[in-house]
């Protein structure tokens, strides 16, 4: 009940309206870094950082934390229409969301993703306002040898997101573990697989990679049927009863498990992501319909994805430990303020954090009253045919990753990447699984070898705490389950084992 | 049946293969183990051998498979045009900044590879390399490669 | 996620459009050296937005074009990569003697040809004036049995080697921590995380015995007693924490281990620009903005300018080849 008094102090403080103004500035902002592929908010918020020097601290972070969360709105937009992701965090979007637009449905793709963000984003913002912090003590305990079996787990569910073949899925996420080892080891200061070149001392960026796969290799594979690729008919632009029954408990579950990811110091809004989408994907009566337009491979993610930015902020504002990228910036500029993030700053800042958490409220449903219209609008631009559409989606693949770091090299990579992208579309490799591949592997590794360092050597830490004993259970029913009930299915009739996993 | 080595689908896994073993081999540059836990050359080594192990299963199964009755594949031709007018792009993005190669890039798609007509390309082409100029150039101060003559 | 690869990065300054308003006038102060800048002045900073050490470079930029300390606009342009190696690489290529140019440099750029002698950084730029210096500090968890640094110490020398395990933050705080080794006589386990925050998390967590870190994540944890500081790796003790002694106090002869950071010039500038640089960076390191960034961070001001700059480089250098075991 005091959390809710507090928040009542916080809405009166959010209400004010400098405080209004500046929560829609970081929302609007947050949606437009959103949409551009390669900046992303946390580029946004530092780039906004010196500018906001001297000024009100409360109105500051309510437009970084407007910034954070609207951005997980915007990236949706691309992926969707265009099959670039503009976040990291909404490549699982691309899949089935891309595969609705072209069958005229973007409008209930998009329409369905803003509902799901809100809601989400509502639900995880009552978390953050009522459980803070315990949540954040509890996420302390995951350490090394947890966050291990948790990419594990991860690694695992790769075969769910390889489309036909398995046995080119498993591959496909090796070969993006195996890019995660270019450049500087970060465990022992080594350079490994450079080339001798300085520009991959840092490695191959994620972003680089989504947009080279997702948004030229497409480009590339379908340029040749431009001309005779119909107009998609945009029909039905908001979405409809059925969308939303099938839609409901994706976007409830994708709350509370992306929730629950982005209060894990270690993970956030892409890691919350894949995991929502692998587990509609298990869940799900028609599972074959994934990777072909299913919209609860829509809904899921996407909720997913606001809940965990919300969720990040709970080990920030309760313990003042980054949740995530974002948040270690929005750390920086705490400090940059002078106050001092730590457990103490619920207490001592009271008034900034309880209106910084109402101002998610307010800002959450701007994002709403915002996106439902655009969803329609939006929509509707992929009635201009695609001959003219794909010359424009590679002039912004290209300026977009270049922004992202100004390196021409990226652009490089993007072209050389783009083509690799395309061969797989062509020859029916997956390339979700790469993409995961490589956002897992540096996890994968320092997990690994920070658990071996802290045991002195020994495997026994991952299966004497209870709870990387837990996850490392669920990772071996995952592989486990379906191979025993594929043995029991085709006992009675053992003529096709086939291909089938 | 007597080709099935020189499809592109043997020829891509193929390529995944020789990946897995570069990573194999070049791994032994570094440590393997170092006090308790795994050191630099460990997971590239191990990364490797499963690359190597899984496409070459693949290219396996592509041989011994049942020979697919050979999916009708759109022609590559233009899908090579504009790959090709890419790297020009990038390669000239050094040199003559930014806009020029983009607007470039568009107007080269839509004249010589779609056939559409001009005045209505370089309207589209204009307007979006302005909005991008706009976006990244002015609002967002991103430092794009100018030309010596600023734009 | 991860915390932070190259981690997102804006390309360069929003602020330039902001910074640009305040050219035009020109100082007579600034005129004595007989050379100004002759067109807008980048200001490249070899790191991602966001951290540390962009940090300063935004404040150096903020206060040269607030208090119109050149007569020309200033750029930031982020060149984050390699441990500061592509940004240095950049200006090495196309800005060689360009005297309107200004880069960001900091421990970590002299640290990573050490480690990687095919990144040429240090060697590639002027050194023109030092800001501040990062401290590093001993840090316990708070529910931990240890109240002081003795009791830690005698545990640690008492125990066989490797038992402690100490979470890093990146290559600074091994190397602290290798000091720490080389006094104790006994080595610490080192379990290295890719940030500061990473590092602290674990502490917190109670998943390592105990780490070294720069005290600026770990301010707001001290106050609220959730981790405990031991010692001090300098020689005097902190205005702000009078009550935590230095591990000399202790009897622990650990040698004065801070990391810096500061402002250069492309290799070949002519001197006139050179001093120029010199004249404006001192004014940047008196202006009161810089004083309070620095008092906020809890790090030293060391303003250390030209050919002193020069020789503290080289005895860095020398310091820190030493602690990584690469002799020159």
């Amino acid at each position: 009940m005091e959390a809710l008094m507090d928040l009542g102090g916080g809405f009166s403080t959010a209400l004010t309206p400098n405080n209004l103004m500046m929560c829609f500035l970081g929302v609007f902002l947050g949606q437009l870094v959103g949409v551009l592929p390669g900046i992303g908010p946390s580029a946004a918020i530092a780039l906004l950082l010196p500018l906001t020097f001297g000024s009100d601290p409360t109105a500051s972070l309510i437009m970084f934390a407007g910034i954070y969360y609207g951005a997980q709105y915007g990236g949706t937009i691309t992926s969707v229409l265009i099959s670039v992701p503009g976040e990291s965090s909404t490549v699982m979007t691309s899949i089935d969301g891309y595969q609705m637009a072209i069958k005229g449905r973007a409008g209930a793709a998009l329409g369905i993703a803003a509902i799901g963000s809100f809601i989400a984003g509502t639900i995880s913002t009552l978390g953050l306002t009522l459980l803070a912090p315990p949540l954040a003590q509890a996420a302390l305990a995951f350490g090394p040898p947890e966050y291990f079996a948790l990419v594990v787990l991860g690694l695992v569910a790769l075969a769910a997101v390889s489309g036909r073949s398995v046995l080119k899925g498993v591959a496909a996420g090796v070969a993006g573990l195996l890019l995660a080892t270019i450049g500087i080891d970060p465990q022992s200061g080594v350079s490994r697989f450079d080339f001798g070149m300085v520009w991959l001392l840092d490695g191959i960026e994620f972003i680089v990679l989504t947009v080279a796969l997702f948004g030229v290799g497409e480009v590339l594979a379908s340029c040749t049927a431009a001309s005779a690729r119909p107009v998609a008919e945009v029909k039905n632009v908001l979405p409809t009863r059925e969308d939303w029954r099938r839609s409901r408990m994706p976007i409830l579950r994708g709350s509370f498990v992306g929730f629950l990811i982005g209060v894990l110091p270690g993970t956030g809004a892409t890691i919350a992501s894949f995991i929502a989408y692998i587990m509609e994907k298990k869940l799900s009566r028609h599972p074959e319909e994934f990777g072909k337009g299913a919209i609860e491979g829509v809904a899921g993610p996407e909720s997913s994805n606001n809940a965990a930015a919300a969720g990040a902020l709970v080990p920030m504002l309760a313990l003042g430990v980054p949740g995530s990228g974002t948040t270690a910036i929005i750390l920086g500029a705490l400090i940059m303020f002078g106050l001092r993030p730590g457990p103490e700053l619920f207490t001592q800042n009271a008034t900034l954090v309880w209106a910084v958490i109402a101002s998610m409220y307010i800002g959450n449903l701007l994002l709403l009253i915002m996106n439902l219209p655009l969803a329609g609008v939006f929509a509707r631009l992929l009635k201009v045919p695609y001959k003219w559409l794909y010359p424009p989606i590679l002039a912004i693949c290209l300026v977009g990753v270049f922004s992202q770091a100004n390196s021409l090299e990226d652009c490089w990579l993007v072209v050389g990447f783009g083509a690799i992208g395309w061969a797989m579309k062509r020859f029916d490799w997956p390339a979700a699984p790469m993409v995961l591949g490589l956002v897992l592997g540096p996890m994968f590794e320092s997990s690994l070898r920070q658990s071996l360092t802290m045991s002195h050597g020994t495997a026994f830490i991952f299966i004497n705490r209870p709870i990387a004993a837990a996850l490392m259970l669920a990772a071996v029913l995952f592989i486990a389950i379906p191979v025993i009930a594929g043995l029991l299915a085709s006992r009675p009739r053992p003529v096709s084992a086939g291909e089938a996993p | 049946m007597k080709h099935r080595f020189l499809t592109g689908d043997m020829g891509f896994a193929i390529g995944w293969a020789l990946l897995g073993l570069y990573w194999m081999v070049g791994s032994f540059d570094y440590p393997l183990w170092s006090g308790f836990a795994p050191d630099s050359g460990f997971l590239p080594l191990v990364y490797g051998t499963l690359l190597f192990l899984l496409s070459v299963a693949v290219a396996a199964s592509l041989w011994f498979g049942e020979a697919e009755a050979e999916e009708e594949r759109e022609p590559l031709t233009k899908s090579l045009l504009v790959l090709a007018a890419l790297v020009v792009v990038v390669a000239s993005l050094g040199f003559i900044g930014f806009l020029l190669p983009v607007f470039g890039l568009m107007m080269f798609i839509y004249l010589y590879i779609e056939r559409l007509p001009l005045l209505r390309s370089a309207v589209v082409a204009g307007l979006v390399t302005a909005s991008l100029a706009l976006v990244f150039v002015h609002w967002l101060s991103i430092p794009l490669p100018l030309v010596t003559w600023d734009f | 996620m991860t915390v932070s690869r190259r981690d997102f990065m804006l390309g360069a300054a929003a602020s330039a459009c902001l910074l640009s308003s305040g050219g035009g006038f020109l100082r007579a102060a600034n005129a004595q050296s007989g050379w100004v800048p002759t067109r807008d002045v980048e200001l490249v900073i070899p790191f991602a937005a966001g951290g540390g050490s962009d940090l300063l470079a935004r404040v150096v930029g903020k206060i040269i074009v607030e208090e119109k300390l050149i007569p020309q606009s200033l750029v930031l342009n982020n060149r984050p990569g390699g441990g500061g190696a592509v940004g240095i690489g950049y200006v090495a290529a196309s800005r060689r003697k360009d005297p309107n140019t200004i880069i960001l440099i900091n421990g970590t750029t002299q640290i990573t040809p050490i480690l990687n002698p095919a990144a040429r950084t240090l060697s590639e730029v002027q050194p023109i004036m030092n800001f501040m210096l990062d401290d590093f500090l001993l840090f316990v968890n708070g529910d931990s049995k240890y109240k002081t640094a003795q009791e830690l110490i005698a545990d640690i020398k008492a125990k066989p080697t490797k038992t402690f395990n100490f979470s890093t933050g990146g290559t600074t705080d091994i190397m602290a921590i290798t000091v720490f080794s080389r006094a104790l006589g006994k080595d610490i386990n080192p379990v290295n995380f890719n940030s500061g925050g990473e590092s602290l998390t674990a502490l917190l967590g109670g998943h390592v015995d105990g780490t070294i870190g720069n005290p600026l994540e770990f301010m707001g944890q001290l106050a609220s007693g959730k981790v405990r500081a031991l010692g001090v790796f300098r020689d005097t003790r902190f205005a702000a924490m009078p009550e935590v002694p230095t591990l000399k106090e202790v009897g622990l002869d650990v040698p004065n281990f801070q990391m810096w950071r500061g402002i250069a010039v492309p290799k070949d500038v002519d001197p006139a620009a050179q001093l120029y640089w010199q004249g404006v960076m001192e004014k940047v390191a008196a202006s009161p903005t810089m004083k309070k960034y620095i008092a906020d961070n809890v790090a030293t001001e060391a303003p250390i300018v030209g050919a002193d700059f020069v020789a503290f480089l080289a005895a860095q250098e020398k310091l820190y080849r030493g602690l990584l075991a690469k002799p020159a």
